[in-house]
This record gives structure tokens, sequence and C-alpha cells, in this order.
């Protein structure tokens, strides 16, 4: 490489990521291990601005695998970063009540009570923005809008970056969290009855609703229409800083180039593969297959296909709408194919 | 041996039992198949009376291995079962309130109401009794008893046998989808209805985390062995009379299978991991807060003393809360020649 990488810093969401499993199976390290480069995770870091990171990507060589919304928001404040890739692993998006409720189809949650976190110091409150955006596309789909149901707010305190994360038995854990800022208060308030719906994603939404025999209204995440299905999740952004790309660009590449190598890998080892999406999950096998799909493994792609593209240029748009950005901007002018182009050239890895 | 058996029918609690890693291992089909025995999982079966045999062990030529509850309550109900082994792996056995309940201490249950699962059409209602069991032993310790709290039931239809397991990408959830119960002694807990619940295991860490309750005692970690002793400590490795009298041979391999399958798990503690989170449906990290980073450790079928008088302690307390109809002698329940044969077999093979 032209100039010496000291220092590449990572984080990736616990979730299903190529660059996730191509850190835990220390490929990514292994990769830069010939160029001096030592790799660190950022979210693990005793410096809360460092973890910080992992939301508003405000760190100089690093790169992030993970949900959309807190790029977007970067993105949309300013900070110089660039998309080399986006993965869309489809996820459920559950819209649950109770069967106390009475509410069976989503045309019944007009004017119900729908409850939805709000994180009073985070930066960008990702998980309201992932709550709204599918009741949103819920709604849409019998002709409703959000002002039409009521509702009605749970708040948090803290922030999700106050404690470092640490990686026990595969999980991503919070040390020294206390338990009530990390419980879920909507899902409280929908077993209480003092609302009639929540939003719940992924294993923890399947293995919630069958705890508690949740009626599922709707999956925004299995619907036919990838816009409907667009989230957080899908698709997620594989993200570098411009100053990697100006002054490490050989890094980007292998950037890249890894994470589709693990990604390869995983298409070939679905028990493997299965049994790192439970771990980093912190669920079951079980309830990864429930969530992700049987094909879990054969999700974790990363390009840059017009579909994504799309749904990243549609929840840049309701994410301004909903004034969780100021303004929105050019999707496309943010992607950089370069790298991507060049490992796909190089490797003719299979389209 | 007399005839040679047809069929070995086997059955475990989704907990961490060397039978269990026996059979997934397939070890026990192996060592049977040699004189053409071949094994059948009876909870798998269509038929709800061999599932149900789980729980009352009505079935000739099967093993279990499991929680002692069911097997006391056939024995104490006429079954002629006898028990080859015991193995005692500590688990978390926790009360739990809310922040909100004022109750920080086991004194402060003193006037508080308890919930309680009431299964109203299972034989033997295990979900209860060792809820009351935990009560009983942490209110003992600060000297008082279970009418010093007030008991709400909380009932349940239908038995624990309704439905097959559920089983994705070759995983099982056991016992099937919770079309039943609900956790309604959790939700009247969130609910304000009670003041206190009993919970066990994985989940229970998890659902304490998930909906940030406070642990008033984990009676699975006191030092007091019968304070800590309960459906799962120690658990029975059981067998039918008539597979013993005519299959004796049949007895001491499976046996032989399990204490093969605990020695292989304490050299394996990342494979055991898995396996137990396979088993208990949950994530490797609760599995390890539940049963601890030495769970591998922790399965060792035995008859040690100590096991014996845990299960006479806890034989006497199911007849006291007319569980079963009057106590028996365990040592008398206990058949110690397939082990005795096991050791004396090893024995000769190391001389």
């Amino acid at each position: 490489m032209s100039k010496t990488l000291d220092t590449l810093w990572y984080t990736h969401s616990p979730v299903p990521t190529g660059l996730g499993i191509a850190v835990e199976s220390g490929r990514l390290a292994e990769a830069f291990r010939p160029y001096g480069t030592r790799i660190q995770g950022l979210r693990e870091s005793s410096d809360r601005e460092v973890r910080e990171a992992h939301f508003d990507h405000h760190l100089h060589n690093s790169v992030r695998h993970g949900g959309n919304i807190p790029a977007i928001w970067a993105r949309a404040s300013g900070k110089e970063t660039r998309v080399l890739g986006l993965s869309w692993s489809d996820e459920v998006q559950l819209i649950v009540t109770t069967p106390e409720s009475g509410v069976k189809s989503i045309r019944d949650l007009r004017d119900r009570r729908f409850g939805i976190p709000k994180w009073a110091n985070v930066q960008i409150d990702f998980g309201r923005a992932q709550a709204l955006r599918s009741l949103e596309n819920a709604l849409r789909l019998e002709g409703l809008n959000v002002s039409d149901v009521e509702l009605v707010d749970y708040p948090y305190g803290g922030t999700h970056s106050d404690e470092p994360i640490r990686h026990v038995f595969g999980a991503q854990v919070a040390l020294n969290s206390g338990n009530k800022r990390r419980r879920n208060n909507e899902l409280i308030g929908l077993l209480r009855g003092d609302i009639d719906a929540i939003f719940v994603k992924g294993a923890h939404a399947v293995q919630m609703a069958d705890e508690f025999g949740l009626h599922v209204v709707i999956d925004t995440g299995s619907h036919p229409d990838p816009i409907i299905r667009s989230n957080i999740g899908t698709p997620r952004t594989l993200t570098v800083d411009q100053h990697l790309l100006d002054e490490h660009y050989e890094a980007a590449v292998l950037i890249v180039e890894t994470v589709l190598r693990a990604e390869q890998w995983a298409w070939a080892h679905p028990e493997e593969t299965r049994r790192f999406l439970a771990r980093e999950l912190n669920t079951s096998e079980y309830w990864v297959a429930a969530a992700y799909g049987e094909d879990a493994n054969q999700r974790l792609v990363t390009r840059l296909e017009e579909r994504s593209v799309q749904a990243l240029e549609d929840l840049t748009d309701f994410m301004q709408r909903h004034r969780f950005i100021e303004q929105s901007f050019d999707v496309r002018s943010w992607l950089d194919p370069r790298p991507l182009d060049a490992v796909l050239g190089k490797h003719k890895v299979a389209v | 041996m007399s005839q040679p058996l047809d069929t070995l029918w086997y059955t475990r609690c989704p907990v961490p039992t060397g039978l269990g890693i026996a059979v997934q291992k397939g070890w026990l089909e192996e060592t049977l198949s040699r004189q053409g025995t071949r094994i059948e999982s009876l909870r798998e079966s269509n038929e709800q009376a061999v599932r149900e045999s789980h729980f009352d062990h009505t079935l000739q030529n099967s093993v279990r291995h499991g929680g002692n509850i069911p097997a006391i309550w056939a024995r104490a109900s006429g079954r002629d079962t006898r028990v080859i082994g015991l193995s005692w792996a500590d688990e978390v056995q926790l009360i739990l309130t809310t922040p909100e309940s004022g109750i920080k201490t086991v004194k402060d249950l003193k006037g508080r109401s308890f919930g309680l699962p009431h299964w109203t059409s299972a034989q033997i209602d295990f979900t209860r009794a060792q809820a009351l069991r935990g009560l009983e032993n942490a209110l003992k310790l600060e000297g008082l008893e279970v009418k010093d709290v007030e008991l709400v039931d909380y009932i349940y239809g239908g038995t624990f046998s309704d439905d097959k397991p559920q089983v994705l990408n070759g995983v099982s959830n056991f016992s099937g989808t919770r079309r039943r119960g609900h956790n309604a002694e959790l939700v009247g807990l969130l609910r304000g209805e009670v003041d206190a619940i009993f919970l066990k295991g994985a989940h229970a860490v998890q659902l304490a985390h998930q909906f940030g309750l406070h642990t008033v005692i984990d009676t699975g970690s006191h030092p007091e062995p019968l304070i800590r002793s309960n459906n799962g400590t120690p658990r029975t490795l059981s067998v039918d009379q008539h597979l013993l009298d005519n299959h004796f041979d049949v007895a001491q391999q499976i046996l032989a299978s399990v204490v093969r399958a605990e020695e292989w798990a304490w050299a394996h503690p990342e494979d055991t991991r898995r396996f137990l989170a396979h088993e208990t449906n949950s994530s490797e990290f609760w599995v390890t807060a539940a049963y601890g980073a030495d769970a591998h450790h922790r399965l060792r079928t035995n008859l040690d003393d100590r096991s014996v008088r845990a299960v006479q302690d806890f034989t006497d307390f199911l007849a006291r809360w007319h569980f079963i109809p009057g106590s028996f002698s365990v040592s008398d329940w206990i058949d110690p020649r397939p082990l005795e044969a096991l050791r004396s077999s090893v024995a000769t093979l190391a001389g």
C-alpha cells in the first residue's frame, strides 16, 4: 500500500453482515496483517466518543457494515462517508398486537394506540425510525397514514454507546449495563394492555411473539414489494470515510474483497453461518432460521444493486419527511462503486 | 440377553443431559444398532399418548433423562420404573419481581402475592411444583412459609404433549409452538397483578434481562444442596422394569452411552455450549448465564448420596403438597446394578 495504515477501525451491527463474519472469523485481521495494519473494534473502545462513531461515523479510517439509518443520518449531517456496498438480508419486521386487543388486520389499527420508542439523548433514534417506517409501510398498503393511528411514546434515557461492547460467547453485550435501560418498554406496555400494537423485528421478534402468543398483524419484511420491505436492515450499508478512500484506497478495496470472500464462505457453510448468526444475535439457531430464513447464509450478498439503491433513496426521503434528518441528499453520489468494481473485475465473483 | 430388543424409546427434557448428547452424537444409535435395536424418539411421535409417556413413563422399553418431578410422579402412580442414574447440573432458579414492587429481599415477600402456573389438564403439573419448591426453599431461609405469601393461580388449559416439536433447519424447538401457554404469570407480574414469580434456566435470565426484572433470590446458586434441589437438580435417568428384566445389557449400554457423552463434554466446552443452546432453544450467551461457564463439567451421571438424599427430600415435598398420593423410598427405586456393571467393566479394561 502507498501509505501505511496504522489502524483500521471497524464496526458491525449485531445482525447478519459479511463484515461481521470477516471480523469474527479473523479474516479481516489476516487480510491486513501483511500491511502492518491493526484492526480495532470501535464499539469495544473504552472511549465513549469512539464508540459513538458506530452511529455518527466521525472516525477517520473506519469501516461500518450495518443498519442504514445511522449511516444516512451521518451523511446528512455532513460526515464525509461513502457507500462501498449494500447487502439485503430480508428479515421479519412484525407489527404485533395481543389477542385481547381485537386488532386483526392493518385496517383495524385505525385510531388505535401504537407504542413507539423515543430515545431522548441519542443523535439518531434508529429504534423509532425503523418502527415508524414499518408502520407507515403497513398502513400505506391499506390507504392509511401514520396520522390515522395514535402514537404513544416510550421514552428511554441514555445512549447506545454508554458502555463498551464485549463479545461474550459470541454475543455483543454491553458491560455493566443496568437492566433498566435495556428493557423493552413498548412490549411491557403492550402486555399490560396500555397500547394496542408495537413493532418488533428479527429473531427477537419471532421469539417474543411466540413467548407471549402475540398476534402478527403484518410482517412487512415478507411483502413482495421491496420498497415495503426496505427498512434499517434492508439494505444494510457498507461504508467507509472519504479519508480512507483518498489516502488508503487499496485498504478500501481489501475491505470489500474480504467481505465478499466471507460471504462466499457463508454460501457454502449454512451450518457454521447459522451458528455465527445465533451467536451474533444472542439467540438460538432455531430463531435465526425463523427470522432470517433457512437460507439465511445465501442472503449475505454485498453488491450495489439498483433495487438496493432505490430503496436507500426511498428511505432517505422517509427520514427527511419524518425529520430524522434535516434534508435529503443525492444517494447516487454517496456511492463509490470503484472498490467493488475492482474486486468483481479481479476475481470474477459469481454475480 | 434373552431375545434382542426391537425398539428402544428414548426421551429427554430440553435441558443439559448426557442422554441428549448421546442421541445427537449418534452414539446411542450406534451402540444399540450392533444388536439390531433401533431407537425412536417418543416426543417426536405422531401419537399424543406416546408423547405423553415423556411425563407418565407408560411405554415399555423406554429410557428418559430429565426433570425428576414427572419421574417421581410416575413411580408414585404405580409405574414400574427404576432410576439407573442421577445427574446434577446446577441452573439458575429465580424468584423475580419488578423494580416497582419494592420487594428487595426474601423477607419482603411476606404478605405479598406470588403468581403460580396451574395446568388444569396435565397429569403432573411440574411447572407448578417446581415454582412452589423454589418459593418454599427461599422462604425457609428466612423462617417463612408458603402460607406467608398469597398464591395466585394462572390457569393453563391443554397438556404438555399436545404438539409435536417444530423443526427448522434440523433444529427443534422441543415442544411445539406455545399455542397453550404464554408466560401468564410473567404477564401478570408486568401488569402488577402479582408481586413475584418463579422462572428458571436460560429463558429465566433472558426474560429477566429483557424486562428489567429484579432477582429476589437465585435458589439455584445457594450453597446448601437441598435448597438448590428441584426438578432439574438432580435429573433422573430412568428406565422401565421390563427393560431391566429382559434386556439388562441394553440398560447397561444406555448408561455407557450417557457416560461417554458426558466425558466427551468435559473435553469439548465449545461444542457442548452449542449443543446446550440447541437443546434449550436459547443462545450460547444465555446458556452460559444460566448453566455456568463450566456447564460442560456439570454433566455427570452417577448415584451420589447427595443426589439420592435430594430426590428423597423432593419426593417428600411432592407428597406434602399432594402432587403425588404418597411418598416412597427413593433407595428402593434406584437400581444401581447397571452403573456397577459399567464401572466394573471399565475397571477390568483399565486393569
